[in-house]
């Protein structure tokens, strides 16, 4: 018996002392090229694009960042969304097109403020923003939902070509549990690439080559334009600057528009106001009402409070196309969308503010940059904020 | 399944834990199944794995007639069976287009001149009787299957690893830790620096019309080594590989740019079909023209040296490329052999001979640049370029400045980096492989050593290696 448990413990010592160098043999390099990989990540395979990602954090960190125009500011959110600390979650959120990014936090009212808004949101890309947040458990207090007419349409022209359908399609399925075509996507090929060697090669190739950098690179090389702006410089540049905030302030030579050229920008805007998502909007779409409906009960469930907000028109485009709807019944649908909006207001206990029509707010064409997006400076005419 | 994919290592991994779990007497029956599956991976192997157990079936059959009968005519007869087999196979596969001009279309079997040669030699082995004929069915199928050489050799020999199966050995820890390092060091001679020197060769030799003439040579220069790393690396892994199951094959290599003529490049280089083919084909031959007189007899022996290598050129490939590799390795070997004594009293003559690192320096250069003259009819056939035009464009394009010269080769995928990795592995793999078996090398070291040295190595390989891009060389033979 003796000898025959010495024998077992020289066994088990044995498959101790193999398996604990296998172990030290095989972990140490495996698990460094999954570090790297998961880190360095130079193809945004689990962190997203390089150059956006690391525009995600900067604006986290409190930068303001030049370029705008050139952000997918769909990934963008995307990346804000999943970098933002458990802490960081904003109280405020704003919802909408790019009618509401000159929105800034100390308009809305909060100083923990987000401006989601996006350039031609569609009402995919106004519900799945929210889902977004919401999937990175980031809910917010508050949701300022500025309510653009064409998220009451439905019609193949109220989306736009650069929303996610995709998402879009998980955001239903998931969030309002409407039977979708969605499926999750495999993580498997992606996480491949945790121990792909090649990936490891590129990864530390990328890290070499900007490891002393200030700015980010693509893996290409190319740096990113999305470059820090001091505070002191925000209103002096020739480009849009996306604010830290989310919001922007745009470039000087928009913003410095006279009044008289605003004022024809709008009339030109008017006469294709339909291009903007309301192509054929010619009555309130049920599906539209239905979907605005149970996306506003969803926010609802979350536990944030709904803030509807309407940012009106340059009067001149209004009264165009004001003209237009009493002379030819054109953009019947838009002209009814305030009145049911204000209905459902009142019908389900929501806070709304501004309008439409820049009269009823008595705005003038100088409180306008064009036909559609009002002045930051005027917003807080209408909004008193949160 | 390609040695050098992650799923061979998890396949290799899981092997070997398995076949040290079963009992000794179970583990041929373990291997067989491991091999089997092994080679059946690969979809296009499944459709011809008939071959394969066709081929086992005959000459496990042939070799038990053979060491059963005590009739010559009978042995004879299944001798010629076995043999015929295995011919007929690798003609029918591999060389019918060649031979009659007609296409058949056919994709020969994934190791068909590995374990055709090693059931032939098995066969003829026990009609000689240096080796018992294999009365179990399974240990036979394992000794040509078995996974690790059946793709890319070593060539095995019956009488040195069929006994290996019937006593499998107990676990050892140095020996398979020894097997396990090798196997990554092959791995690293092959992805790290073959691979490395593949890519700026294949790019000189798929396209050599109108390539300058210093690329030329140095492709030609660096395929040499090239294939050297390709082919003992890929003999690293699988022979580190059957040293952790615990079996023992032959080795393939030993430093045949280390030779000093070129007969001893040809002891030093694929050991394992340079002695097949002098056991199977150089020596009966010798023995049937023994006696032949004074120059008759002289020009029989070199003419049964010559004939070894075209048959080995045609062994690598049916193609005229490969055939001319052959026919100017055996020209030299002639010539070596003919002009040995002249040269041994013109060279008592010579007062820079008596310097020995010098002589043994121009001694390897002169190998190496014979070497690799022959080698650019393999290469050219490898890649699909033509040795005419390599050969031709040699002088041609000197006139280019470095600059040029160095801006070309980082083009061509030879950076400074590249080169770097490869000069600085180079070293270290003379250094190391001068020192003995690297298996056993690596368990003489101190443990602060190795343990680095282990990560090191991986991490070279994850960090130079190049990934995805080539199977080894040698596996299309």
């Amino acid at each position: 018996m003796k000898q025959f448990l010495i024998a077992l413990a020289r066994r088990v010592l044995l498959a101790f002392k193999i398996v604990s160098r296998v172990i030290l043999f095989v972990l140490p390099v495996p698990l460094l090229m999954v570090w790297v990989n998961y880190n360095v990540d130079c193809s945004g395979l689990f962190q997203g694009d390089v150059l956006l990602r690391t525009a995600a954090q900067d604006l986290i960190g409190g930068q303001n960042l030049l370029n705008f125009s050139q952000m997918d500011e769909r990934a963008l959110l995307a990346l804000v969304a999943q970098n933002l600390n458990e802490d960081q979650t904003p109280a405020v959120l704003a919802l909408g097109s790019s009618r509401v990014l000159s929105l800034h936090a100390a308009t809305a009212g909060s100083e923990s403020f987000y401006n989601a808004g996006m350039t031609g949101a569609d009402a995919r890309d106004v519900m799945t923003s929210y889902y977004l947040f919401v999937r990175e458990g980031h809910v917010p207090n508050t949701v300022i939902f500025c309510v653009d007419p064409w998220l009451l349409y439905s019609g193949e022209d109220s989306y736009d070509h650069r929303s996610d359908p995709e998402l879009y399609e998980e955001f239903l399925q998931q969030a309002l549990g409407i039977e979708t075509s969605y499926e999750a996507p495999d993580p498997v090929q992606t996480w491949k690439a945790l121990i792909d060697p090649a990936y490891f090669q590129g990864n530390v190739a990328y890290w070499l080559r900007n490891r002393d950098s200030q700015v980010a690179y693509t893996e290409d090389g190319q740096a990113t334009p999305f470059t820090p702006v001091a505070d002191s410089a925000l209103y002096d540049q020739n480009v849009v600057v996306k604010l830290s905030d989310g919001s922007v302030i745009y470039d000087k030579p928009f913003r410095d528009t006279s009044v008289d050229d605003a004022t024809i920008l709008a009339l030109t805007q008017a006469g294709s106001f339909d291009s903007v998502n309301m192509e054929g909007f010619t009555a309130l779409s049920d599906d539209a009402i239905a979907l605005f409906g149970r996306f506003v009960g969803y926010m609802q469930e979350q536990g944030s409070r709904v803030v509807l907000l309407m940012t009106p028109f340059h009067p001149t485009t209004y009264d165009t196309v004001f003209y237009q709807y009493e002379t030819e019944g054109q953009h019947a649908g838009f002209f009814q969308v305030e009145a049911w909006l204000r209905e459902f207001a009142a019908a389900n206990g929501l806070d709304i503010y501004g309008s439409y029509n820049p009269h009823t707010l008595n705005l003038e064409a100088a409180d306008f940059f064009d036909g559609f997006h009002v002045r930051d400076t005027s917003i807080g005419k209408f909004f008193p904020g949160v | 399944m390609d040695f050098n994919t992650l799923i061979f290592v998890g396949f290799f991994a899981a092997a070997a834990a398995l076949n040290y779990l079963f009992p000794r007497v179970l583990r041929p029956w373990f291997l067989l199944l491991a091999s089997y599956a092994f080679y059946l991976y690969k979809p296009e192997n499944a459709r011809l794995v008939f071959v394969l157990i066709t081929l086992t079936a005959v000459t496990y059959l042939c070799g038990l007639v053979i060491g059963a009968s005590g009739k010559p005519a009978v042995r004879r007869i299944f001798l010629l069976l076995g043999i015929l087999a295995g011919c007929g196979f690798l003609f029918f596969f591999k060389y019918f287009e060649f031979f009659t001009g007609r296409a058949l279309d056919l994709m020969a079997p994934l190791g068909l001149s590995y374990f055709t040669f090693q059931s032939m030699g098995y066969v003829i082995d026990v009609y000689q009787k240096v080796c018992p004929a294999q009365k179990n069915p399974v240990k036979y199928a394992l000794f040509v299957s078995f996974f690790p050489c059946i793709f890319t050799g070593p060539i095995a020999r019956a009488g040195q690893l069929m006994p290996q199966f019937d006593s499998p050995a107990r676990f050892d820890y140095d020996r398979v830790a020894g097997g396990v390092f090798r196997m990554l060091w092959g791995y690293c001679k092959k992805m790290v620096l073959a691979d490395t020197i593949g890519g700026f060769v294949k790019a000189v030799y798929s396209l050599p019309e109108g390539m300058p003439g210093p690329y030329l040579l140095l492709a030609s220069l660096l395929f040499s080594y090239q294939i050297y790393l390709d082919f003992s690396g890929c003999c690293d892994v699988a022979i580190g590989g059957a040293r952790a199951l615990g079996f023992t094959l032959t080795e393939n290599f030993d430093r045949p740019f280390a030779a000093h003529s070129y007969t001893e490049l040809w002891n030093r280089w694929h050991i394992s079909l340079t002695s097949w083919f002098r056991d199977y084909i150089f020596t009966p031959l010798s023995f049937v023209n023994r006696g032949l007189p004074g120059f008759w007899g002289r020009l029989q022996g070199w003419f049964n040296v010559f004939i070894i290598f075209p048959i080995s050129g045609l062994w690598h490939g049916a193609s005229w490329g490969y055939v001319i590799w052959g026919v100017f390795n055996g020209l030299f070997m002639v010539i070596g052999k003919a002009t040995a004594r002249t040269r041994r009293k013109l060279n008592k003559k010579n007062p820079l001979y008596r310097i020995a690192p010098l002589r043994g320096a121009v001694q390897r250069v002169w190998v190496y640049l014979l070497f690799t003259f022959c080698i650019v009819f393999f290469a050219a056939d490898l890649y699909g370029g033509s040795a005419g035009a390599v050969l031709g464009g040699l002088f041609a394009g000197w006139d280019m400045s470095l600059t040029a010269f160095w801006g070309g080769l980082a083009g061509k995928g030879l950076d400074t980096a590249a080169v770097a990795v490869v000069a600085v592995g180079g070293v270290l793999v003379a250094a190391v492989e001068s020192r003995g078996l690297v298996s056993d090398w690596i368990r003489r070291q101190w443990f602060f050593v190795r343990w680095p040295l282990y990560w090191l190595l991986a991490l070279a390989l994850l960090l130079f290696g190049v990934f995805g891009q080539s199977a080894f060389i040698y596996q299309q033979y």
